[in-house]
């Protein structure tokens, strides 16, 4: 009975010892793969060393490039660019604008002779005198007015159809350019 | 037992210490990483301004000859006799009677320039009358147009002030008003 009691208190023991060598081998391997985990990290670090030391030296560069060529300043220039080229409008208006006064002028043949004309920028109005050989002449030179998509408001007082030749007229029409 | 234990309490704090290590080496590599990428991203930024600003150099040296040449075209801050002499050589060359009326200054009509690369530009506001044939002053108005100087039309008037044609005087004299502006120095 004694030695029963002696061989469970053995094997109780050998238990005990066999989970507590179990345990450290266990904490060994663990610490094993800490080690294989840090090993692993070297390469890393130095590919994350080198990747960093590349994007400083890239940044530094177009930082200071950036600095170089003051960005303020060209804007600055772009703007006065801008500027001055607002100032002036295209060469083209002046010469469109006189092509398009002188085409109102009747032909020679028309009966109509302009004896005056004037126009006004800020008003886009253009003023016309001068004599019609008679009323249908006159009319059908405003209505040719009246038909140009350049003008309008082309309109003839009847006050100056009074006479039936030789007519005094005075017109007005608005330049739309 | 007690070797045992010691071992167990041994590998216990290898293992931790280890791991421990490990955990801040994986720590520091991992902020290298963020700040690089943080880094990567300001890159990006300050490549895009770069890229803006060589957009604006582009703009800057294509214009450049366009720059001078519109420099040219507004008067000078003493230029201002050498305007009215050149203005009356033109209708002397056309052979019209050319009188200028008045210059009047005025600030831009363009308010929100008062002036470019650090020069104040304003305008003068000239009156120029003409007298003569009507071709003549067509001329006048061609050269006008074309002129040196930026010339912008602001009124023209032209009136017929004498019909002698079929008398035998000569032809029909025409007089002009032109109403110009003109951008100066100031």
């Amino acid at each position: 009975m004694q030695q029963q009691i002696s061989t469970l208190k053995q094997r109780k023991t050998l238990s005990r010892e066999y989970k507590l060598r179990l345990t450290v081998i266990l904490l060994l391997g663990l610490s094993a793969l800490a080690v294989v985990f840090l090993l692993s990290l070297i390469p890393l670090y130095y590919f994350v060393q080198f990747k960093e030391n590349l994007v400083n030296q890239q940044y530094d560069k177009v930082q200071k490039a950036n600095i170089d060529q003051n960005e303020a300043t060209l804007r600055t220039q772009v703007t006065e660019i801008g500027n001055l080229i607002n100032l002036f409008k295209p060469i083209s208006l002046n010469t469109e604008l006189q092509k398009d006064l002188l085409s109102i002028l009747p032909s020679a043949n028309s009966g109509v002779k302009v004896t005056g004309m004037s126009w006004n920028k800020d008003k886009k109005e253009i003023f016309l005198k001068g004599q019609a050989t008679t009323r249908n002449t006159l009319l059908t030179y405003v209505k040719t007015l009246q038909q140009d998509v350049r003008f309008s408001n082309a309109e003839v007082p009847v006050s100056n159809l009074t006479k039936s030749a030789n007519l005094d007229f005075n017109l007005n029409l608005i330049y739309k350019k | 037992m007690k070797a045992t234990n010691k071992k167990l309490i041994v590998s216990l704090v290898l293992m931790l210490a280890l791991w421990a290590i490990a955990g801040v080496a994986f720590f520091v590599i991992w902020n290298k990483l963020d700040d690089t990428n943080t880094k990567i991203a300001d890159t990006k930024i300050e490549l895009g301004k770069q890229a803006n600003i060589d957009d604006l150099k582009k703009v800057a040296q294509n214009n450049s000859g366009v720059m001078a040449d519109l420099k040219t075209r507004i008067v000078p801050v003493d230029g201002d006799v050498d305007l009215i002499d050149n203005l009356e050589k033109l209708g002397k060359m056309v052979g019209v009677e050319f009188t200028i009326d008045s210059i009047k200054e005025q600030e831009l009509s363009n308010k929100n320039i008062s002036g470019v690369f650090g020069k104040t530009i304003e305008e003068a506001k000239i009156r120029i009358l003409a007298e003569g044939s009507w071709s003549k002053l067509i001329k006048v108005w061609s050269l006008l147009q074309n002129y040196h100087y930026d010339v912008d039309f602001s009124a023209i008037d032209l009136n017929l002030t004498s019909a002698d044609e079929g008398k035998g005087v000569g032809a029909p004299v025409w007089s002009a008003v032109f109403d110009v502006v003109i951008l100066k120095y100031k």
